[in-house]
This record gives structure tokens, sequence and C-alpha cells, in this order.
């Protein structure tokens, strides 16, 4: 038996399942905490479904590094989740969303017409809303660490990747004069990450312990993911375009006339 | 552990791409090559010298007490490098409170731990065959690997799995760690021991299995998932005599695939258990398909 499928409204919109409803996800996390807002709107059967106490607002905590792993329930959709920093080590990933907490029959008002009009019999245990994945840093931001490099002329560039940690990561080196702009300056920014990219290829071959195809690095694989979603060849593909690889995860601004630097 | 500071996580990190520098950073071959002879030649000298050369290179005072959960005795070589379950299962026991996940994740920390050992006498004096030895070891660059795997892991190449995976006794305690949550939420069907044991199984099972587990955001993370698998291959291994390494991670892929949906911390154990033998079949299938 392999558990029957039920309507789930993504907070990405890639299911159909409520073409009117929406979920929007805010969290914050710190070093042993996450602060989760969570907010529906556009569908009354899930509203009265936490109303009456038979869903709740879920939180899923996982730690890949560490094997950790462990899921909140609350009543109210502002939650703050807390854990022993002893069990975790590096990225905490938070998943949010709505989960059944006892057997339920959904009435259909709402749903699209693909589920029929017969109310749907769902188990205890069901995610009914999911939240995309959050960890503490943004996917470009953790991939990419600034330094002065003091030897590199005015306006110099310089991007290594590290491994050290056990997840990759990019150290960008800049001049001493440059350095204060690379903070504010998102063109900087994103010219490191188009850089950091294009070191993928030449990384993935050179690699001689991983399996062909494999990835070694929860970052990659996150970033890989997101990519494949967006249809967007990867370093694995022939024909990766770097650019448009750290443009799908972090878009350039395009400033309006008129508009200021923020 | 105190001594695991910014600036020690600095220096071994150096010193192992120093001696390894993989494609990234860290010395050229050559001067890499000089740095594994000198590694050799001080494990040639003995663990002292061993313990000493570790400490000069991480920046350790060397009367820093190094607080490491201790041995029960002198490993053999073969005991270290691949231990027996009744030994794996009395570190882990000994060990079980004294070290969290979060330290135990980190190779500096088994890397620290072991040169406590060495210095302790408890890895023996034929360090040679437990660390450089066995496996790939034709190069010395083959050897320096190994003696840095075993002692805590090379994250640099091998990514975070190293620690779990290459770290013979970080390994035990993750072993016994992972096998303890398992039996947690089993519903009494598991014990810690027996989860355990079947973790320990001779062949790639553990690395399978925890592969997926640290590079992926997988639902066969959640603790319940996963004993619902240990203990679905604790039945199969009964009849086969081992656990089938590919099917194992295959079927825990399967798990993820139909499973996502679920918030199975919520399910009944029994259903946990039928979603698992469904996720086994299918992976079976799955692994017989491509085969032909």
């Amino acid at each position: 038996m392999i558990a029957s499928a039920h309507p789930v409204l993504y907070e990405d919109g890639r299911s159909l399942d409520w073409p009117q409803a929406s979920y929007h996800v805010e969290v914050l996390v710190t070093s042993r905490s996450a602060t989760v807002e969570q907010s529906l709107s556009g569908s009354p059967v899930l509203s009265e479904l936490i109303d009456r106490g038979e869903a709740k607002w879920a939180v899923e905590l996982r730690c890949p590094k560490t094997l950790y792993a462990k899921m909140t329930y609350h009543d109210s959709s502002i939650c703050k989740v807390e854990w022993d920093e002893r069990v975790v080590d590096g990225d905490i990933f938070v998943l949010p969303g709505l989960v059944s907490v006892e057997p339920l029959t959904l009435p259909t008002d709402g749903l699209n017409d693909i589920w029929g009009g017969d109310p749907i019999d769902i188990a205890t245990g069901s995610w009914l809303v999911r939240g995309d994945v959050r960890s503490a840093n943004s996917l470009a931001s953790s991939l990419l660490t600034f330094h002065i490099r003091k030897e590199l002329e005015r306006g110099a560039m310089q991007v290594r990747y590290d491994v050290s940690s056990g997840d990759i990561h990019f150290n960008v080196y800049v001049s001493e004069a440059m350095y204060e702009t690379c903070r504010v300056d998102r063109n900087v920014q994103m010219a490191a990450l188009i850089a950091a990219l294009a070191q993928l290829p030449q990384m993935a071959r050179q690699d001689p312990e991983a399996e062909e195809g494999s990835i070694q690095y929860s970052s990659l694989q996150k970033l890989h993911d997101l990519l494949s979603d967006s249809d967007v060849p990867t370093w694995l593909d022939d024909n990766f375009d770097a650019a448009a690889a750290a443009t799908a995860i972090e878009s350039f601004k395009i400033r309006e006339v008129g508009e200021e630097d923020d | 552990m105190d001594l695991i500071t910014t600036e020690v996580r600095q220096l071994f990190s150096d010193w192992q791409r120093n001696l390894v520098p993989g494609s990234a950073s860290g010395s050229t071959q050559e001067e890499a090559l000089v740095r594994q002879q000198e590694l050799e030649d001080v494990v040639e000298k003995g663990p002292m010298a061993l313990a000493l050369y570790l400490r000069d290179q991480l920046g350790i005072d060397r009367d820093a007490v190094i607080e490491a959960p201790l041995l029960p005795r002198i490993l053999s070589p073969a005991e270290f490098r691949d231990p027996p379950f009744t030994l794996e299962r009395g570190l882990y026991e000994s060990w079980r409170s004294l070290v969290q996940p979060g330290t135990a994740s980190q190779p500096l920390y088994w890397t620290l731990c072991h040169v406590r050992w060495l210095e302790d006498g408890q890895l023996g004096d034929q360090i040679d065959v437990s660390l450089l030895q066995g496996g790939r070891d034709g190069t010395a660059e083959a050897r320096t690997r190994n003696l840095l795997r075993r002692l805590g892991g090379l994250a640099h190449v091998r990514g975070k799995i190293s620690v779990l995976v290459n770290c013979p006794l970080g390994r035990a305690w993750w072993r016994g760690h992972v096998g303890s949550m398992a039996a947690e939420k089993s519903s009494g069907a598991l014990t810690s021991e027996t989860a355990h044991r079947v973790l320990h199984a001779r062949n790639a099972a553990w690395e399978k299995l925890v592969g997926d587990s640290v590079y992926r955001i997988t639902v066969s993370n959640r603790p319940e998932i996963r004993a619902a698998l240990v203990h679905h291959y604790r039945e199969a291994s009964r009849e086969a005599g081992d656990v089938n390494a590919d099917e194992m991670q295959r079927t825990a892929r399967v798990l993820a695939r139909h499973g996502s949906s679920l918030a199975s911390d919520l399910r009944p154990w029994s259903e946990l258990v039928e979603l698992t033998e469904a996720a086994a079949q299918t992976a079976k299938q799955e692994l017989a398909a491509e085969a032909q």
C-alpha cells in the first residue's frame, strides 16, 4: 500500500487542487529557533478544519548533517520552534504547513473539479498545505562569502570554491577598495554568483571520489533541485549556462528611471 | 569539547587540504607529496610521535587535556578498522551520553579523540596497519587519505558523509545513535541493539542509508520512517542472511517519493510498516527492471 493521494495546497502554487486558495509563510531562523508565521486565504474549507481543531499548523525541522528531524504542531498560525543546539550542526531546514491531526472528511467546495463532488476521507497525519523548505540563509547568500585580498588590483575579483566544511562554499576575493561595495551592490554579488556557478562543471569532473552524476553537497543538491524545477540546465547538463543558473536563483535588479539604490 | 575553536577548525582544514589538496585549493601535488611522506615517517615512529605531530598541526598545546570518551581496551588494527558488533555496541553504550550529534558530525572532534587514544596507547603500536594500510593503499596519497578518513573523515573530498562512514569509531557511535533513534520510534518492534545490528551489516547498507539522508532533505530522515525501514530490513535479512544495501537505499527513495504528504509521526506504526513493505516491493521491481 502506497499512501493514497489527497488534495494539497502548495505555497509555490504548483498544485492545481485549490484554484482559489493561497498560502504564505514568513520564517525567521536564528541559530536555535525559528519563528514561523503562516497564513491561508481563499479556502473556507481548510480554515474551518483549523477552527474545529481537525487540522493544525505544523513545522518540521530537519538537519541533514546530524540526521535530525522533528515535527511540532500548533493551534496558532504564529509560532516559535526551538531546538537543542547540541543536536544540530550546519544548516537547519524548516518545512511549514498544515496537517490533519484526526481522521476527517474533506468537503470538495473550492477544490478543482478533478476531485469530483464526493467528500474525501483523509487520514490522520496528512499534509494538507505545504510551504517551501527554508534554511537560515538564502541559497545565494549561503554560497558566497566576500573577503578582502589586498594584493588584488582595484576593482579585481577572484572566486575559489571551498568544501572543507563538508558543504560547498565560494570565497569571493575582492580588492580592499571594492569590499564595501560588495555589501550593497547587487550587480557585484550577481557577478560573483555567476563566476561561482561557472566553476561547477569543472568541479564535478575533477572530483575523484564522486559517483558519476552524484551530488556530494547539500547546497548543490538544493541548487540542482531548484534549477531542475525551473527547467534551467544544471552543471551536469551539456548546455549549462552559469548566467542563466545564477539569474534563476537571484535575478538582477533592474532599476527604473528615477529609482534610488537600496 | 572546548578545544574546538574557530582557529583549530581552520588549522585542521588547512592541514587536511595541504595533505590532500583536492581540486580547489591547498598545496600543489609536489608539496603535498612531501607532507604525505613526512606524515608516513611520523606514523612509523609510533603513536606518541603521531599524537605530538597532530597536536602541533592543530595548534593544541602539548599539555592541554583532550576530553575524549574512553576506549575499553587496546584495539587491534582489525578491530579498529572494522569493529565487530559486540565491540561497536559496547563503544556506543559507553559513549552514548558523552557525545552529542552536533559534535559527532565534526571530523575534527573525532580526530582530537584519536589524539587522546594514541596518547593513551589504546590504538596499540601497529598504527601504520590501523591507519595507513588496507583498501587502496598503493600510493602515499592513498595511505594519507586512509589515515585522514579513519581519524575523523575527509570532508573536503567526500563531503559530510565522510565522518559517518569513513571513521570507524565515529561510525560506531553514529550507527548506535541512529539505531537508538529508530528503536524509540518503532512501537517496541525494535530494541536499540537489534536496530544497531541491522545498521552494522557488513556491506554498504549503512553508507547507502545515510548517504541520501545527509545530502538530501528527504522524508527518510524522519525517525519513524527510518525505524520502519530498519525494521523491514531486519526481517528481510533474517531470510536472506544479510541486508541488501541497494534495495534498502531504493526503498528509502521510493518512500521519499510517495511519503512526502505524510506526517509520519501521526501515523500508526502498523501503517508505516505496511507502507515500507510496499515501497520495498516497488524498489525490487525497479531494480530488477533496471538490471534487464
